[in-house]
């Protein structure tokens, strides 16, 4: 019950309360101001009627001494009847002295008397009544009393009008009090309101541009100041969020435009990247099957540019990769777009192109800009490459398989030789399929033992005596049969087989030679080739002296021999490794020399001790003055520089009077003997020993 | 209360007495006139002196009370109460002869034919029945002993009576 009062208090509105409020203090002053003056009005009639009914009682005490003396009760009647002016009275009695009825008034109100009770004179109230005991005495002598009953109605009635004062006045006040708390409400809950209504405004709107006046300095002024300072300090907070929301989006748009930079362009070329380049050719050829028009692609690596990374380290390989990726953006056009594939692999989209010419003319300039020398820090470096091309529609509808084609094409290019360009053709992906099968092959080719040497003897010119042998590989497959070397070496060295095969070669070359010299032949000089990143590996040196330690060779039984172009990019590395080959008495040779663009400043340099001319010259010995100008200037440079100087493909009779006219040393090649196997040139020398 | 004794020790003895409450009630009035009456200074000898009230009564005749009970009765009912402003004695005295009267305050007479002497203060009281000329006559009324007083009676003398006594009793004139 008093739970649901305090509830419904609470519910009410502050203007209600303060109402009730008001209601309450006065309704409680009110009922003490009435309880006092009720209790002393009453006090003062109950003194009052006392005090005049003790005057008539005198005045009766008075007049009635000699009735009473004389026995006149009617005198003492008479005197009592004197008592009919007052209503109140409803009965009087005088007594004689022995307490006998003397005389008898009785009222107009019939009141039911019982027999005096007091013995005492005095006053006593009752409910509605009260009595009155006065004796009578006349000189000195209690002669008699007076008795009398009297009504307290006038008392009562007195009481009632008084409490339609006190209602009357309670009313009024009521009013008052209302009227005074609507002003009340004016002044104090008014500010109030305005204070939930702005509330309500912050709270819906989120909006805190609204502030109430302060007309009043009160605890309701300090009150509407302190919500004036918060919706300040709210504001001020709420813009500095804002300011800080934009800066923070403009922060995340930036870095989400860096992150799609990143996803879309090569970190280090800023080319773009693989993402943006198959996004970019499916667009390409979308838009040229809607216009009808081709779509080229161009894929394209570096040759030797993993002889450079790996050689002169990353930094320069990055470097490179940079210089290449802005030479090629510079020579296509703008429409086309340039891709880091991955690697040292690019790709080049070309469209709209009118003629099919155009198409070869940017494959040449591709080339061709590639083959100036890149100066990286204080290296020159020659890279070459070869373009594999493939169209839309016709090598492919969609962008993975002209990317794949392209790629098979490019290794076709290589194929035919460095700065070439190839078109995908449909038997292409044939080849590269079994280029992929040779590479499985090749892994298992070397434990299962399909590999042999074949020896091609070095005929001294001058002796015509067998100097020495060139160990060639061969390669023995169970189902195709003998793959040429010019097929699988290039696939072992892309599949990095390369440096376990140069190993087996040189232990097979050892083991060979050894058993030859326990056979009782000579000492045999035997070359091995050696792949340019097989001697990049360092441990070169160490593994040959193992081996010839392990066969208990002499060092000049081996020569190791390197082309060219492994040579080009001379690093100290590949300079350190053939000074350490030279210390432990190997011989080096320079093999397939002038096929490359060595300078001639590192020859002289470099620890080698022979100089193979590369066939191709010999070849065109006696019929292309060039070539016979090229091996008479190489022979003479290499006797000049201290060098052997070895003719190879020597093949028909003009080509060995020609060398034996320019006095070079050492001839190889079919006019002598084809490659042998090991017993035919066992066979073979033999034969010279019995000579 | 203690008069309230008295008072019934009076009528006790008084009834032993053998005398009737009517005369009783007489010797309280006669008492009791001398509370409501005033008297000259000069009928005093002096401001101490008593109220004189006097019986005339004649022994040998018959009369309706017997004389000395009644006196009696009437000495002690008076004892020694003050009455009036001056707070005075009452004396009681009986006369017994004709020549005897004068210096009385009050005098009853209680005989019908025996004379008596006044003086110009002296109250004269008498039963009405025996058609004296008294300033005060007793007379029976239902039963109860009522007093009537002759004005003229009263102007002849000094005395002044009370409105009180006036008022209760019958006026002639």
């Amino acid at each position: 019950m008093i739970k649901h009062l305090i509830q419904s208090f609470r519910a009410i509105s502050f203007s209600q309360k303060q109402l009730l409020f008001i209601l309450t203090i006065n309704a409680v002053c009110l009922a003490l101001a009435s309880g006092l003056f009720f209790s002393t009005n009453v006090a003062s009639y109950k003194a009052n009627m006392q005090k005049s009914m003790a005057g008539k009682l005198r005045l009766v005490e008075a007049s009635s001494v000699s009735a009473l003396l004389f026995h006149d009760q009617e005198a003492a009647t008479t005197i009592l009847s004197a008592f009919r002016a007052d209503s109140s009275v409803y009965h009087a009695t005088i007594y004689d002295r022995d307490h006998a009825v003397f005389a008898q008034y009785q009222g107009e109100n019939r009141f039911q008397v019982d027999a005096h009770k007091h013995e005492r004179d005095g006053f006593y109230f009752f409910d509605d009544y009260f009595e009155a005991r006065h004796t009578i005495v006349f000189e000195g002598e209690n002669i008699g009393f007076i008795h009398v009953y009297s009504s307290l109605q006038e008392i009562d009635s007195n009481i009632q009008s008084f409490w339609y004062v006190v209602l009357g006045v309670f009313f009024v006040s009521l009013l008052l009090a209302y009227l005074l708390s609507m002003y009340m409400q004016r002044f104090l809950s008014r500010p109030i309101t305005e204070l939930v209504d702005l509330s309500h405004y912050v709270s819906s709107h989120s909006a805190y541009d609204r502030r109430i006046n302060v007309r009043r300095q009160d605890e309701i002024g300090t009150l509407i100041s302190a919500f004036n300072k918060m919706l300040d300090a709210i504001e001020d907070r709420e813009k500095r969020l804002t300011e800080y929301n934009e800066m923070m989006e403009e922060l995340v748009s930036q870095r989400t435009r860096e992150l799609k930079k990143k996803a879309n362009y090569d970190a280090l070329t800023q080319l773009p990247n693989r993402n943006l380049l198959l996004d970019h050719l499916e667009r390409s050829i979308r838009l040229a099957a809607h216009r009808n028009s081709p779509v080229h692609v161009m894929f394209l690596d570096l040759d030797r540019f993993k002889i450079i990374n790996d050689n002169l380290g990353h930094s320069i390989g990055d470097k490179l990769l940079e210089m290449v990726a802005s030479r090629l953006s510079s020579i296509v056009r703008k429409v086309d777009l340039v891709a880091r594939w991955g690697g040292d692999e690019f790709v080049i989209v070309i469209e709209s192109i009118k003629k099919p010419e155009d198409v070869v003319t940017i494959a040449s300039n591709v080339i061709n800009s590639l083959q100036d020398p890149f100066a990286v820090g204080e290296n020159l470096l020659h890279v070459s490459t070869c373009v594999g091309i493939s169209r839309y529609p016709e090598d492919g509808t969609d962008g993975d398989t002209l990317l794949r084609h392209a790629d098979m094409s490019m290794y076709e290019a290589k194929r035919q030789g460095a700065g070439r360009f190839s078109f995908f053709e449909s038997d292409m992906q044939q080849r590269s399929i079994e280029r992929m099968q040779i590479e499985v092959d090749l892994r298992t080719a070397l434990e299962q033992g399909q590999f042999h040497l074949v020896y091609q003897p070095k005929y001294h010119l001058q002796q015509s005596t067998i100097v020495g042998a060139e160990a060639l590989l061969r390669w023995n497959h169970p189902q195709k049969g003998e793959i040429s070397p010019s097929v699988f070496i290039p696939i072992a060295e892309e599949a990095g087989l390369i440096k376990q095969v140069g190993l087996w070669v040189l232990e097979e070359v050892c083991r060979q030679n050894r058993a030859w010299q326990l056979a009782g032949y000579p000492p045999l000089c035997v070359a091995v080739n050696i792949s340019a990143s097989h001697i990049i590996s360092k441990n070169l040196p160490k593994a040959v002296a193992a081996l010839l330690e392990k066969y208990q060779l002499s060092a000049d039984c081996l020569e190791i021999e390197i082309t060219e172009n492994s040579l080009i990019e001379i690093s100290d590395e590949i300079f350190e490794v053939l000074t350490e080959l030279r210390k432990h008495q190997v011989r080096v040779a320079i093999d397939d020399f002038g096929a490359g663009f060595s300078c001639l400043r590192y020859l002289c340099e470099f620890p080698v001790d022979t100089l193979k001319i590369d066939g191709s010259f010999v070849e065109g010995l006696c019929q292309n003055k060039s070539h016979d100008g090229v091996v008479r200037s190489t022979v003479a440079l290499g006797h000049s520089l201290g060098m052997q100087v070895v003719a190879e493909c020597v093949e028909t009779r003009q080509q060995f009077d020609f060398l034996q006219q320019v006095g070079c040393d050492i001839l190889q090649g079919y006019f002598y003997s084809e490659p042998l196997s090991a017993d035919q040139l066992a066979v073979k020398l033999n034969n010279a020993l019995d000579a | 209360m203690g008069l309230a004794l008295l008072a019934v020790a009076i009528v006790a003895n008084a009834e032993s007495r053998g005398i009737s409450k009517e005369y009783k009630l007489k010797s309280a009035y006669l008492f009791n006139f001398s509370r409501f009456a005033q008297w000259p200074a000069a009928s005093f000898a002096s401001p101490q002196s008593a109220v004189q009230l006097c019986v005339r009564a004649d022994l040998a005749a018959s009369e309706p009370v017997d004389s000395d009970a009644f006196l009696a009765f009437l000495t002690e009912l008076v004892g020694m109460r003050r009455v009036g402003i001056d707070q005075r004695l009452v004396e009681v005295k009986q006369l017994l002869d004709d020549s005897a009267g004068e210096g009385c305050h009050i005098l009853y007479v209680l005989c019908k034919q025996c004379g008596y002497q006044l003086s110009p203060f002296t109250m004269v009281v008498a039963n009405r029945q025996y058609g004296l000329p008294a300033m005060i006559a007793f007379y029976p009324q239902a039963g109860r002993v009522r007093f009537e007083v002759s004005l003229s009676a009263l102007k002849k003398t000094d005395i002044k009576l009370s409105s009180e006594l006036l008022k209760l009793a019958r006026k002639v004139k």
